[in-house]
């Protein structure tokens, strides 16, 4: 057993007779960041939902410090309640304050998350002025950066993050993009997909989603 | 402790953000609570007023003693003579059964404040009942034939009616006779100061005395018998208001539900379980309800205050009431209220369950 932070082995997935997943093996194991891409269609939101413990696969399974994820429906929540995700869009409740979302987030963790830590976080993430709006409030580039810091909420053992750029302008993309470097300097592991090269320009390792299999593809 | 607080304002922001889809829940709620509290005071009006009626005229207690029965028991207020038997009066070919009343003179005395016009029988002379004489067309100064008997010795005589007299309860007034006949004896009136101690002192009597006692509600069993048959029917109408409010609520559960899939992705793919995410939506069902309820006491209070302000008048010779009597019991009001929230809160258990098999999968498909 390796001293991975996750290790997803043989993993088959399919949507009745649509194979996605063929046996992928996948390993994290430093506060790296990760790259996937491929196609629309490959698979990247299946793999993404099967690794963060969202969706059991029809085989293989995901090892998080050598626990299975998809042991039992405990072992699932208990994986969700470890990791951070962000998805392309409408992360965040609408109902709730961006303080709320994140209170929400770090309670659901089993954790209380003080003001100041709150503060804390989003001064460092440079959106400490967007506190007290709500979600409707916020341009989607804003609320993809306030769902970037509800990942970090709770100290994850990992974040994912499913095309996290795919719905935002250049700009906000640029400031997205920086963001997801301080969570490493917090030595907190990053899986992304993105089809974009910018995107991709800055993750520590990148690999290709093609025919239900990961083949790591050398950055040069 | 805080996860529950977080439920709770997830739920009331849920609620709230979805307005007008609590809406007619909370107002269909506070219809049928409001009128679920006039209902029940309105048959609890008639009840009590029935109850009254009843004991403001029949005697609390019947004794079968040759002698008086002492009245040094606590609560007794009167005591006379009073000898009941069946009779049958007729009147130019009519017939009609009676129930006669012979008493004497402190009896009458009593009687006599239910007399309409005429005045109390003197010898050879009745007081008929108000129902009675609009049946055979009787009126003060009319001669009729009674048939009866005293201490099953029978009577046949011609007396005149003296006067009319009104109880109030039809069953009395519809056959009662009263007879003046300072000789009769056998059976006791006695009168309470208040008739719900009925019981205590017939056993007080009991200790004393050898001969048989029976009590108002042994002697007028089909009132008792109205009365439970008026809770059934509060029962009926309160499960029925229930069961509308429970069915409106579960809907509008249900609906926020099937909205609200992204959100519940969102909880569930943040590590809520099943049962938590369920307990957010069924808290939004507690939150409705309790709105509901308020509004639903606010209208029925101020309902009552003004049914028993305006009193409604309703048709005499039908009901036997000149308006419609309310009682509100604040024990019906309270049982109504537990009884509905929780049946209420059990029904949207149903669709808040729901909640809890939403597939967080559904936040990554917004394609
Ligand atoms: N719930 C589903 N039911 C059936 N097919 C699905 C479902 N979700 C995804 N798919 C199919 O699985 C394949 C992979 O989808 P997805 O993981 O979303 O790919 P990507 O994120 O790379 O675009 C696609 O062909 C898609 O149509
Ligand atoms: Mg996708």
């Amino acid at each position: 057993m390796s001293d991975a932070v996750l290790e997803a082995r043989k993993v088959v997935h399919s949507y009745g007779q649509v194979n996605v997943l063929r046996g992928l093996d996948f390993t994290v194991d430093s506060p790296e960041i990760c790259g996937i891409f491929g196609k629309s269609g490959s698979g990247k939101s299946t793999l993404i939902a099967i690794l963060a413990g969202l969706m059991k696969p029809v085989s293989g399974d995901i090892f998080v410090d050598s626990n299975k994820v998809y042991e039992s429906f405990r072992s699932m929540l208990s994986m969700r309640k470890r990791m951070g995700i962000v998805f392309q869009l409408r992360n965040l409740l609408k109902e709730l304050t961006v303080e709320d979302n994140l209170k929400v987030a770090s309670l659901a963790r089993g954790q209380e998350i003080k003001s100041e830590e709150i503060n804390e976080l989003l001064s460092t993430m440079g959106i400490s002025q967007l506190i007290y709006r709500y979600p409707s409030e916020l341009s989607v580039g804003e609320q993809q950066r306030v769902a970037i810091v509800r990942a970090l909420v709770g100290k994850p053992k990992i974040v994912f993050a499913d095309e996290p750029t795919g719905s935002v302008d250049e700009d906000n993309k640029k400031g997205i993009l920086r963001l997801f470097r301080k969570i490493t300097e917090r030595r907190v592991p990053i899986v992304l997909t993105s089809h974009d090269a910018e995107t991709l320009n800055i993750c520590d390792k990148v690999f290709e989603l093609k025919n239900g299999l990961l083949k790591e593809v050398l950055i040069t | 402790m805080r996860k529950l607080l977080l439920a709770g304002k997830l739920a009331k922001s849920f609620a709230f953000k979805e307005k007008k889809h609590f809406v007619i829940p909370v107002i269909a709620i506070g219809i049928g609570f409001a009128g679920l509290i006039v209902i029940l005071s309105v048959i609890h009006g008639f009840d009590a007023l029935l109850l009254d009626s009843l004991t403001g005229f029949f005697p609390h207690l019947l004794v079968d003693s040759t002698s008086k029965p002492v009245d040094d028991i606590d609560g007794i207020s009167r005591i006379f003579h009073l000898e009941l038997s069946e009779g049958v009066i007729s009147m130019g070919g009519k017939f009609k059964g009676v129930i006669v009343y012979t008493t004497d003179a402190e009896g009458l005395g009593f009687f006599s404040r239910f007399v309409l016009s005429g005045e109390p029988p003197e010898d050879g002379e009745i007081l008929i009942g108000s129902a009675l004489s609009e049946s055979l067309g009787l009126k003060p100064g009319d001669a009729v034939q009674m048939t009866w008997s005293v201490i099953n010795r029978p009577f046949s005589r011609r007396v005149i009616v003296s006067g009319i007299l009104k109880t109030g309860v039809y069953q009395f007034d519809s056959n009662i006779c009263i007879a003046n006949d300072n000789s009769s004896n056998g059976l006791w009136a006695i009168y309470l100061n208040d008739p719900r101690q009925a019981n205590r002192v017939k056993e007080e009597l009991g200790k004393k005395i050898a001969g048989n006692i029976y009590t108002w509600t042994e002697l007028n069993e089909s009132f008792a018998k109205a009365v439970k048959v008026d809770e059934f029917f509060a029962l009926v109408i309160t499960l029925f208001v229930v069961l509308l409010s429970g069915f409106g609520i579960m809907n509008a559960i249900l609906y926020s539900v099937l909205t609200r899939r992204h959100e519940i992705g969102i909880l569930s793919s943040l590590g809520l379980s099943p049962g938590y995410i369920a307990f957010v939506f069924w808290m939004q069902a507690v939150i409705v309800s309790i709105v509901g309820l308020l509004l639903g006491s606010i209208i029925g209070g101020v309902s009552l205050l003004i049914i028993s302000g305006v009193k409604v008048p309703l048709p005499e010779e039908v009901f036997y009431a000149t308006y419609l009597p309310v009682k509100f019991s604040w024990s019906d009001f309270l049982l109504a209220l537990i009884f509905e929230f929780v049946l209420i809160t059990i029904f949207s258990l149903i669709p808040a369950r729901h909640a809890g098999k939403v597939d967080p999968m559904e936040v990554l498909r917004y394609e």
